[in-house]
């Protein structure tokens, strides 16, 4: 790893976790004490393996090897792992563009056994939306939603979907 | 007499980044105030295209070309 990656990976750390700090504060104000937000870390990745059992997922992506991947690109990446009563509830990748004008939320799954309360989404758009407005970014854009449900879901967040990339986006 | 043009990026870096408390009062206000409480979350929610990003990262990245191209 060059200096330039590892300085960037450490400072770009610290802001991750003033985020996650913050999704945390805001699950305290809440009263939402099962809830849980952290960095992803070998614990969260092992866990998300036992989706693979479930018959209500509706992907079938490698975490293991997608996160690392995406963090050895971009240290300058938006990642947080959602917990539910110790369960994990949900993963969450993004990074910033070329020029940082814009916020990529690029992965997120859900747990597809977490309880059909609580939403994941909401809490990841929160917490990438807060990491965005702390890079400068100006637009928010959620790729590649799974189907025309999630497509719709997303935009009553108020996210406008773009056909020709496949995204949905909010100026910030 | 010259004006200077500012390149809008080197603007952008500028300006004194926000809080976290302010970035989140923003974010809680665009994002987790505004929604119905009602709305159910899809089942099996995902969004994304892993696989094409593990096949190709370079290829995956490009997709902000259109980016860079707004900056020449």
């Amino acid at each position: 790893m060059q200096a330039t990656h590892r300085d960037a990976e450490e400072r770009y750390t610290i802001i991750r976790k003033a985020v996650i700090g913050q999704v945390n504060q805001d699950f305290a104000n809440r009263g939402e004490r099962n809830n849980n937000a952290r960095l992803i870390d070998n614990v969260a990745l092992s866990q998300s393996k036992h989706w693979e059992q479930s018959p209500k997922r509706r992907v079938d992506w490698d975490w293991i090897g997608g996160y690392g991947t995406f963090k050895f690109r971009y240290p300058k990446r938006f990642e947080m792992a959602l917990w539910h009563n110790n369960k994990l509830a949900s993963l969450t990748l993004g990074r910033p563009t070329y020029t940082g004008q814009r916020m990529r939320l690029d992965f997120i799954e859900a747990c597809p056994n977490k309880p059909s309360d609580l939403k994941v989404f909401e809490i990841s758009l929160f917490a990438i939306g807060m990491y965005a407005e702390m890079l400068g970014a100006n637009e928010l854009r959620v790729m590649n939603p799974i189907n025309s449900q999630v497509r719709d879901y997303y935009a009553r967040f108020g996210l406008t979907y773009v056909a020709a990339g496949d995204y949905l986006h909010a100026t910030l | 007499m010259s004006k200077k043009v500012e390149n809008l990026t080197e603007h952008r870096n500028k300006k004194k980044p926000p809080t976290v408390q302010e970035a989140a009062r923003r974010a809680a206000r665009r994002f987790r105030d505004m929604v119905p409480k009602d709305l159910e979350e899809p089942e099996g929610l995902a969004s994304g295209d892993m696989k094409k990003f593990l096949e190709n990262p370079d290829e995956y990245e490009k997709e902000d070309d259109d980016e860079r191209e707004d900056e020449k």
